[in-house]
């Protein structure tokens, strides 16, 4: 019998099988949303409530991930709106520039591959409403219009702030980088 | 332009999934559940529940509505056809107590004065005190030395035209003497050839100066339209509009009783029906007085609240 069938029949293990099927993704992508642990924890909690006492409206078995993480996206969404962590400013509308030059200093993917560490740090330190849309559009595959419609904001601030993340991404990246070049040399010195 | 970074982080998506959930996370998610729950099926459980609290709104917006229009929308009834006024019951600002002294009939103008004195204490400026002498003297009435039955009447409202005149001012032709207290507003109206209502205090603000003004043992004298040879005929008539007054008020009543019996009754027998075993309404009547006793529980709160609601027709 297939997984989702045995939970719709309340069956325990069945629980326990899907919450540890799913329960590492959703909480990091709880946390990427919160960025703090106690919150996603939370988020994560009652996420879980929501898909056990719900998966009777899920007909197409196929879409049990799908569907799990929009549960997951949606309650983080709204903790962070009772936060009042997520706030959209009427700038964001407007168009950015992003410069390409930044880019281009760390193109090259073997050194994304290296400065791992790096680029997850920079997306913690991301402010919230930056590293909300870049999480859902990188990390989750969201389009700009899914987005708009989760967040509601219109697709162009969606857009705005999505390369506003990358640039701000960019610069803290660089700016790790170039510290951490500055410890390796003063180690290296000693 | 291509976006390597998205690319990148897509690609090392599993890589940056580091952080762990609580170990005893489950724990809590399944103390948090209700498990002992029936098998689910698609779509039940929410549409129930959101029409369990459906059910609630609606009722509690119905026995809210129902209550209103009960308690709240009972507009007192006026005697239209009662030639009553208030004979005595008139104080000003201070503390008057005016009495009612009938004066004696002019039978030339065909008028009856009501003859409306201070009392002891006539400071104007002082706190006002209300006091109502009335005086029912329905049973004996001298017919040329008092007044007729319906001013004496203890009813608040003056229909009939009452020329009022202040002795010490005899050229001012209308004159208003009002209680100060707030719940009892009482006018006399005097315009002889006139028909129309007469107006209250409240309507016309220049009356009320004028009573303020009124000087020290200043007598009213209200002259009531009322001819002699027609006494008899107005208290007949006054005594059929209060019969049929009182027909109409049972009839109110018995009305008011019968939809609230139905109402309260419908609530009674279909509350839990209608809440999905959330709210009991108990109706309670035993002919004197209705008690309303409401019962709602569900999985996280339960209220009792008895409502008395009076007796019937009241």
């Amino acid at each position: 019998m297939h997984l989702v069938d045995r939970v719709k029949q309340r069956d325990h293990k069945a629980y326990k099988e899907l919450y540890d099927l799913y329960a590492k993704p959703m909480y990091n992508l709880c946390f990427r949303f919160l960025n703090h642990h106690d919150d996603a924890n939370d988020v994560l909690q009652e996420s879980f409530i929501k898909i056990f006492e719900n998966i009777g409206q899920l007909n197409n078995k196929e879409l049990l991930s799908a569907w799990i993480k929009r549960i997951c996206t949606n309650t983080a969404i709204q903790a962070l709106k009772q936060n009042k962590k997520l706030k959209f400013d009427e700038l964001d509308d407007q168009p950015t520039m992003i410069n390409l030059h930044d880019e281009d200093e760390i193109i090259h993917e073997e050194e994304y591959q290296q400065n791992l560490d790096l680029v997850y740090d920079a997306i913690q330190k991301l402010p919230d409403r930056y590293r909300v849309v870049f999480t859902m559009h990188v990390m989750e595959e969201y389009s700009h219009e899914e987005i708009s419609k989760m967040l509601g904001i219109v697709s162009g601030t969606s857009r705005s702030q999505y390369l506003r993340a990358k640039q701000k991404l960019i610069e803290i990246i660089k700016k790790n980088k170039h510290h951490g070049r500055q410890i390796e040399k003063i180690y290296s010195a000693i | 332009m291509e976006d390597k970074l998205k690319k990148f982080i897509q690609r090392s998506k599993t890589e940056f999934n580091r952080e762990e959930p609580r170990p005893d996370l489950f724990d809590k998610i399944m103390e948090n559940m209700d498990t002992e729950q029936t098998p689910l099926v698609a779509g039940k459980k929410l549409i129930s529940t959101r029409m369990n609290w459906l059910a609630v709104a609606a009722s509690l917006a119905l026995l809210i509505s129902c209550c209103w229009f009960l308690f709240y929308s009972n507009k007192p009834i006026y005697i239209q056809n009662t030639q009553v006024a208030s004979g005595p019951i008139i104080t000003t600002k201070n503390q008057a107590i005016i009495t009612n002294e009938i004066s004696s009939t002019s039978t030339a103008g065909k008028e009856q004065d009501i003859q409306i004195e201070k009392g002891t204490n006539n400071k104007t400026d002082q706190t006002p005190v209300a006091q109502l002498k009335s005086k029912n003297n329905r049973t004996a009435i001298p017919s040329n030395e008092r007044l007729p039955a319906i001013l004496q009447s203890n009813s608040l409202t003056a229909h009939k035209p009452i020329q009022s005149i202040i002795t010490d001012e005899p050229k001012v032709n209308e004159q208003i003497a009002e209680t100060s207290n707030s719940d009892q507003k009482i006018s006399l109206q005097s315009n002889v050839t006139s028909n129309d209502p007469a107006p209250s205090m409240t309507q016309n603000p220049t009356m009320a100066n004028q009573v303020s003004r009124m000087p020290e043992g200043a007598k009213i004298i209200a002259s009531l339209p009322v001819a002699n040879s027609s006494k008899s005929e107005s208290l007949q008539k006054s005594k059929k509009s209060e019969d049929l007054a009182e027909e109409d008020t049972e009839q109110d009543n018995s009305l008011q009783s019968t939809i609230k019996k139905g109402i309260f009754g419908f609530l009674s027998k279909n509350a839990k029906k209608l809440t999905g075993n959330t709210l009991s309404i108990k109706n309670s009547d035993n002919g004197d007085y209705t008690v309303l006793a409401l019962h709602y529980k569900n999985d996280k709160i339960e209220i009792s609240k008895d409502i008395n609601l009076g007796s019937f027709g009241e």
